[in-house]
């Protein structure tokens, strides 16, 4: 059940939205969340269900120990982290490291074949971040299971971020606000959100989609495809992020950004200050920071640096694809951080910031090309024909066949509101809290009926961010 | 809840208040189908997103999403939507990939084989596909191998000594207009084509075996009154992307305009009909049934698909009997063939079941027909083929 789907629109929202109305008092509504939240990962994978709480159970029972008598308890953090990271290796990681084993030992080791849990990345994370926070602060543990929960389980953004802190959360869980207006303003942000999805995300997969699977090695179609799925994975992860903020205001809760138009950014440092906000503040806080961030010299910084993307990497998925965007990253972004690459110097002149925009668009670019491809071989042959020159008869068919007027108009419009000002502005307009303005609410109507229209055509848009 | 709709109901509020009425009336509606889903979910066991599948099926106002959405696409020029592709004269279709015929072929040539031992003549009718084969029409890089693989497998049946009739070959001998013999929102021919269809095949019985020539003023268009029901159909590849991006066809009811008695029967269904052509073969309830745009008003004609369906003339015909396997196509054509014969039976093979054999062996029929469409080689090798199932 993904959000932009019929049975979550049509059933699942308002029945869960009717139900948290009632006049019952906030337990209610924390009890009704919890329980909608767990119907709704059961419709994901009902034989995971177990996992799931087992992995808030080992949080529970971990919280309650660091916040009562194994205050600031290494090892009772150090068994809490390694059952959490554990159970993600085991169903994430097996068949890759068996792969990997056969390769380098000769082995003929046969993969488990283990069904991926839906959102363990990020409910993993989640816990996490709920245990290490009650480790360095005890009094915040919590003491009623209920809340937490609330807290790793919460359906907004329980499949795919973002990755909510403790420490963000908690208080919101006891006490909230749920008026009009902000129910309002969750409603148009969640509509921003679906139109993102349905109209953009969808429109540029279809191309991306169409040239990774073509194979075919003709630098038009290799730029089409890498520029496309740019396009795709922005408005697919910012629109379900919307879509989860949003819900998050319908219910009175607050979620932090997870995207500030990224693609304006004007550094690699920059792009990730921007792009999936609630992972880099995860990595940052959680691991960058405890391995001593930049702190014990130059050297250091970088190697942290190129750990914590390489974590990032791997955390996206089980594929070197993953493991080398990830090291992409960090690579530039140290060459950035110890000014080889001049960013800060360049950024002095108009010039000079226009080169950093066009450096770093097309390092995302090349980067998320080797991200969306099946291997590193695809990646690199994608990356390949890019720069090779080459046009052939079977790339100009498929380019023709792409080449729908409409399409290309919607993919340009999504395009131009990515790269500029004015996209950042048209979203703030679309989705301002005060919503004293009846032309952005006419808006977000229009983007409504569209998305609703869309949706008929396909019963199921899943997300990409569903399989991390 | 009501302090809240009530602060809603202010100018500012239109969307939020409008997104929350969409919920609730598609909420309304969902309940119903959503309950059966999970009902039927729960009793056999299966996982909840078996749920969301069967609801998706059923979803409220599912035609009216599919029409608005239809409506867009055509607004914005795609020429491809839900796996139907618009050609370039408006009309829709879908494509068929290139197959491998040999087993079908094999499978056909071993039952004219073994209608040949019990001395029953064989005859493979194959029928034009909407796509003509000099003129696709379709949107660049769409491939239909539909008529190649027609070729390819009327080419083995006849290496293998079966006999057959390509209607293909009699259109373009008689110069017709290829889009016109189809309904542009349907891969089916039109009543008008089934009746010309019908023409042709009387007149290949005919010249095969002089005693089973049926009367041409039979099947003349000139012994037939036309009333042409404008607007009303929307065939099956209309349903799927919605009349907005597809139109609406018209459909014409064809009547003999000379006495007929025929009597229809469905043993499966114990239907049986009695009367004159209207009364027995016509089934003109299809036209006002169940909606517009989810029903098949192509119905009309013998009421639908049946694994047998019988039509006596009790006039007599030619006095011999004929035996047809069918698929879709052949509802506009059995009425007007029947009218020519003593007995025709009709066998849909996806139907049916097993045991064709024993009906031949009790029926003893004059002349055994195939007459399938070349979309029905797509089910390659699968039932439809299958002749000689016991």
């Amino acid at each position: 059940m993904v959000f932009s789907s019929a049975v979550f629109l049509f059933c699942f929202l308002p029945a869960v939205f009717l139900l948290y109305r009632l006049p019952l008092g906030r337990r209610w509504q924390n009890a009704m969340l919890a329980a909608a939240s767990l119907v709704f990962y059961a419709f994901g994978n009902l034989h995971y269900v177990p996992l799931f709480l087992a992995s808030i159970l080992i949080n529970y029972g971990t919280g309650l120990l660091l916040g009562t008598r194994f205050q600031r308890s290494r090892s009772v953090l150090a068994v809490n982290i390694l059952l959490n990271l554990g159970i993600l290796c085991v169903f994430k990681y097996t068949d890759f490291l068996i792969a990997n084993l056969n390769v380098l030992s000769g082995a003929r080791l046969q993969p488990v074949g283990l069904v991926l849990p839906i959102g363990i990345s990020f409910f993993t994370f989640q816990g996490l971040s709920y245990t290490i926070d009650v480790y360095r602060k005890p009094q915040e543990y919590s003491r009623s299971f209920l809340k937490l929960l609330l807290y790793i389980s919460f359906f907004p953004q329980l499949i795919a971020g973002p990755i909510v802190r403790w420490g963000d959360l908690s208080a919101q869980i006891d006490n909230r606000l749920c008026s009009p207006e902000r129910t309002a303003a969750g409603i148009r942000r969640f509509i921003v959100g679906l139109s993102k999805k349905l109209l953009l995300a969808d429109a540029a997969a279809f191309v991306a989609d169409s040239v990774f699977s073509a194979g075919i090695g003709d630098c038009r179609l290799a730029w089409l495809g890498g520029i496309c799925y740019t396009l795709q994975i922005y408005y697919d992860f910012s629109g379900y992020s919307d879509m989860a903020i949003g819900m998050g205001k319908m219910f009175g809760f607050s979620i932090r950004e997870n995207f500030l138009f990224p693609y304006t950014a004007a550094s690699i440092r920059d792009f990730w200050r921007k792009w999936h906000i609630s992972l880099s503040t995860w990595f940052r806080e959680y691991l960058y920071f405890p391995l001593g961030g930049s702190r014990k010299g130059r050297a250091r910084a970088v190697m942290n640096r190129l750990i914590v993307f390489f974590c990032t990497g791997l955390w996206h998925g089980a594929n070197w694809t993953f493991v080398l965007w990830g090291l992409g990253h960090g690579f530039l972004s140290s060459l950035e951080g110890s000014g080889v690459i001049p960013i800060e110097r360049l950024q002095k002149s108009t010039y000079g910031r226009l080169v950093c925009r066009i450096y770093t668009l097309l390092s995302v670019m090349l980067l998320f090309t080797l991200f969306r491809a099946d291997s590193v071989a695809q990646g690199f042959g994608m990356i390949g024909a890019m720069f090779s020159g080459q046009m052939l008869p079977e790339g100009s068919v498929l380019l023709a066949k792409l080449s729908v007027p409409a399409s290309s108009l919607i993919l340009c419009i999504a395009l131009a509101l990515a790269l500029s000002q004015t996209g950042e502005k048209l979203h703030t307009w679309l989705t301002d809290e005060s919503g004293k303005e009846l032309i952005p609410d006419l808006c977000c109507l229009t983007l409504f009926v569209l998305s609703i229209m869309s949706l008929a055509q396909s019963g199921f848009h899943p997300f990409i961010y569903f399989q991390f | 809840m009501r302090t809240l709709f009530k602060n809603l109901i202010k100018p500012r509020y239109l969307t939020t208040f409008l997104f929350l009425l969409f919920l609730a009336i598609f909420f309304l509606l969902s309940l119903k189908p959503f309950a059966r889903e999970a009902w039927y979910a729960f009793s056999a066991g299966a996982l909840p997103q078996q749920v969301e599948t069967g609801y998706n099926a059923d979803l409220p106002a599912r035609t009216g999403f599919i029409t608005l959405n239809g409506g867009f696409q055509r607004l914005i020029g795609k020429r491809e939507v839900n796996e139907r592709y618009r050609l370039d004269n408006g009309q829709l279709t879908y494509v068929i990939p290139a197959l491998d015929m040999t087993a079908i072929a094999e499978n056909t040539a071993a039952f004219a084989r073994t209608l040949e031992e019990k001395n029953i003549p064989f005859l493979y009718v194959n029928t034009p596909f909407k796509i003509q084969p000099d003129d696709k029409q379709l949107p660049v890089s769409i491939e239909d191998y539909s008529n190649e693989n027609a070729d390819a497998f009327l080419q083995l049946l006849r290496s293998f000594g079966v006999d057959t009739l390509d209607l293909r070959e009699l259109e373009q001998a008689e110069g017709l207009e290829h889009y016109d013999l189809f309904f542009p929102t349907d891969h089916h021919w039109t009543p008008e084509t089934g009746l010309w269809a019908v023409r042709q095949i009387t007149d290949a019985l005919g010249s095969r075996n002089p005693v089973l020539a049926v009367d041409p003023a039979l099947t003349d268009p000139d012994s037939y009154s036309v009333a042409v029901q404008e607007g009303i159909y929307l065939g099956s590849h209309g349903r799927r992307v919605g009349p907005w991006y597809a139109g609406m066809d018209d459909l014409s009811l064809i009547t003999p305009t000379f006495p007929t008695s025929l009597r229809f029967s469905v043993p499966s269904e114990g239907l049986a009909k009695e009367g004159c052509f209207e009364e027995s073969v016509l089934f003109p309830e299809m036209l006002t049934e169940g909606s517009l745009l989810e029903s098949s008003r192509y119905d009309v004609y013998c009421g639908g698909e049946y694994p047998l369906m019988r039509i006596e003339n009790l006039s007599g015909g030619n006095g011999h009997r004929l035996l047809v396997l069918k698929d879709s196509f052949s509802l506009v054509v059995a009425p007007f063939l029947s009218l020519g014969f003593e007995i025709v039976d009709y066998v849909d093979l996806r139907l049916f079941g097993d045991g064709l054999l024993d009906l031949i062996q009790e029926t003893n029929p004059d002349y055994v027909i195939v007459l399938y469409n070349p979309g029905a080689l797509e089910d390659n090798n699968t039932v439809m083929f299958d002749f000689l199932r016991r």
